[in-house]
């Protein structure tokens, strides 16, 4: 009696674990960078309002807790949305950086941020119609991998259709970028490179809410992705209405897709690696485990990484790119030589 | 008479979106199952087969005609509601990284669960009670992917018995199973029909085990005309063998034996031979081994043929050969010695392939 039991604990212990590490990664990313606080000091000034200099509270206040809480969430969402990706589309090698969904929200940005941004608007409705932008090109590239997957068979097909559709995306980014002006193309550079950092208080506002109903939305499709497991005819003869799981799995991955990369950048590998991670911990298909380890897991890593960002040498930031492609391009290949033809078994 | 569980009316099955222009694969079908009845889906590769089950299932859309669930119209089921009353197995069987046979057919019960997904009691009970039922208790805790196919076949057919359905329709549940493993589900699923008043429509490709179980047979011609009845009948009228040959794929070649319900390819350059002993297998297997060889067994004839005299039937008894060719003699104790000691002596052109056909 007593194995089966732990057995059944081991889901929610590995959570609870996960979920600590998040925290504690969390506090890292507070305490942690050019100016170290310490975090005794910050208790105290949570409970006698004293203990942190002024400046240390703004860089508590206006960077760090944005930045900290903008990872967390963002990893969340990567995670969530990479799960979301590989099992609809049947690959292993799905996620919204590889198979094309940010490059679509990129191009959603930079059509919104060059071609549409009246000048002179508030900075809300800016962010807002970026978040706009970035869902429905996130929801375009989206609809692209649909209908090639209808027509391409096998998994490698669709990765090179995902990658296409990224240089095409690109191609119209720099085509708007060339308008643009100097600066624009700077901020957009960096922008590309991918930062939890760009997230002011004010976007968090909108960030968070958006992110929070895509995985929520997410948290609630676990019965349904578990019978697309076995593909979508038996799915569909075991009651699932495909039409609608499809818009609920669509419409959730371009949320969380979207806003991650309106406001983060088109952050690479996260939401590919964080699944298999996860499968392989908590060494499960069950997607009602799957989906909070991959939101936990995915949290955890992306705090890991964009703490790892801070150790360029002379106090200098590592893009983040350059650091979720080491933790992600091992996973990909692992999977590339798990599955050699990228054809997946019958 | 209770009224049938699936009925279908001039039904046209096919793909496509438009009745007019897409090609029918088969027409007119007009047939129904009813409570306790099984049903066996016959018919060449290619005769459309799954493409009905598929229709039947509500999966596709047929292209003429309807299919009536209960009495009720099955395009008015939710999809839901139709999982609750039909159940299929494809044939495909994915393997799902980390799935155990009996998370596998606990993913039957899902229809019955509520929108998290979490199994009662009951649910387990009746994963239980399938697994015990298919006799894949052993295997309750293997990974899918450590399966061999005809397991994973089976853990496939609990997942669909696991819906507890009261219309099962089954595309190939033989196939990859061994010929005493069919056999077995056969006579399972005829207790399930016979016991639980379900209605069940198999495909196969094993027409003696197919014809032995079901109650009647719908069998798909290459007209696309399906023909019914007693499957037994479709064989003595020869409408089977039509269905079968009928598209002449097989060079003409392929010959079929009404009596043991099986297709055979008889050696084109006959060499007879007397074989003479008491009947029992010794008899049949040894006139087997020596068709598959090429030779051509008679049990009367001239005495100048050459001839193998068998000995000894009894099972305790191993059985003796005793061959004659010409002024040769030899006792051999194997068919292995009998075929080496014929066939150089009495083969003189190419090998004649004969072999028999049993099932798929």
């Amino acid at each position: 009696m007593m194995p089966k039991k732990t057995e059944k604990g081991r889901p929610l212990f590995l959570l609870a674990l996960l979920a600590l590490l998040g925290g504690i990664l969390f506090g890292g990313e507070l305490f942690f960078g050019s100016v170290n606080i310490s975090p005794g000091s910050t208790l105290e000034f949570l409970f006698k309002g004293e203990g942190l200099s002024p400046e240390e509270v703004v860089i508590l206040r206006e960077l760090r807790f944005p930045r900290g809480c903008t990872a967390w969430l963002g990893g969340a969402c990567l995670g969530a949305a990479g799960l979301l990706m590989q099992t609809w589309f049947r690959n292993p090698l799905g996620g919204p950086f590889l198979l094309g969904t940010s490059s679509g929200a990129s191009l959603g940005v930079a059509l919104a941020l060059l071609g549409l941004a009246p000048a002179g608007r508030s900075p809300a409705f800016g962010s807002a119609l970026l978040l706009g932008a970035s869902f429905l090109g996130a929801l375009g590239s989206l609809l692209v991998i649909l209908l090639g997957s209808r027509r391409i068979r096998g998994n490698t097909g669709i990765l090179l259709l995902g990658v296409l559709l990224g240089y095409l995306a690109n191609a119209g980014v720099t085509v708007l970028l060339s308008f643009g002006s100097l600066y624009q193309l700077r901020s957009y550079l960096a922008w590309s490179f991918g930062t939890f950092g760009g997230v002011s208080p004010e976007n968090l506002r909108l960030f968070v809410p958006a992110c929070l109903l895509g995985l929520g939305i997410s948290l609630g499709l676990g019965k349904s992705l578990n019978a697309l497991l076995l593909g979508e005819s038996y799915a569909a003869s075991m009651g699932l209405s495909l039409g609608r799981v499809r818009l609920l799995v669509f419409l959730c991955t371009a949320l969380v897709a979207g806003s991650v990369t309106a406001f983060c950048g088109p952050v690479a590998f996260l939401g590919v690696a964080v699944p298999h991670l996860c499968r392989g911990l908590f060494r499960t298909w069950d997607h009602r485990v799957l989906l909070p380890a991959c939101l936990l897991g995915g949290g955890a890593l992306a705090l890991g990484a964009d703490l790892l960002t801070r150790l360029g040498p002379g106090g200098t930031l590592l893009p983040l790119n350059a650091v979720t492609a080491l933790l992600g391009v091992p996973v990909v290949l692992w999977v590339l030589f798990r599955h050699p033809s990228g054809e997946e078994k019958p | 008479m209770s009224s049938p569980l699936l009925r279908a009316e001039n039904l046209a099955t096919g793909y496509g979106s438009s009745s007019k222009n897409s090609p029918k694969i088969t027409r007119d079908f007009s047939g129904q199952i009813l409570p306790g009845e099984m049903v066996c889906l016959l018919g060449a590769n290619g005769s459309g087969k799954s493409t009905l089950l598929r229709t039947l299932g509500g999966f596709l859309a047929p292209l003429e005609g309807r299919v009536f669930l209960e009495e009720r119209p099955l395009e008015t089921y939710s999809a839901l509601e139709r999982a609750k009353k039909i159940a299929v197995a494809h044939t495909l069987h994915p393997s799902v990284p980390y799935m155990t046979v009996e998370e596998l057919v606990l993913a039957g019960r899902h229809p019955h669960t509520p929108w998290h997904g979490k199994s009662s009691g009951r649910d387990r009970e009746a994963a239980a009670r399938i697994l015990a039922f298919l006799g894949l208790e052993h295997l309750q805790k293997r990974l899918l992917e450590n399966l061999s196919d005809g397991e994973r076949r089976r853990a496939y057919l609990g997942r669909a018995l696991a819906q507890e359905t009261p219309v099962l329709l089954l595309d190939e549940p033989l196939a990859f199973i061994d010929l005493p493993g069919g056999a077995e589900i056969l006579h399972l699923l005829r207790r399930l029909a016979a016991e639980e008043g379900r209605g069940i429509l198999f495909s196969s490709h094993q027409i003696q085990g197919a014809l032995s179980m079901a109650d009647r047979t719908w069998l798909l011609t290459p007209s696309g005309i399906c023909l019914q009845g007693v499957g037994e009948d479709l064989l003595l009228q020869g409408d089977l063998e039509r269905a079968y040959l009928g598209l002449g794929e097989h060079s003409g070649r392929v010959r079929f034996s009404r009596e043991e319900g099986i297709f055979f390819c008889p050696p084109s350059e006959e060499t007879a031979l007397l074989l003479e002993g008491p009947p029992g297998a010794a008899l049949r297997w040894t006139r087997s081994a020596l068709e598959r060889q090429g030779f051509h067994p008679v049990s009367r004839g001239s005495a100048e043929l050459p001839r193998v005299l068998l000995r000894g039937h009894l099972s305790e008894e191993p059985p003796v050969w005793h061959c004659f060719l010409g002024e040769m003699e030899r006792r051999c104790e194997s068919l292995e010695e009998v075929l080496r000691f014929l066939e150089p002596r009495m083969r003189k052109k190419e090998k004649n392939h004969s072999w028999r056909i049993c099932g798929k």
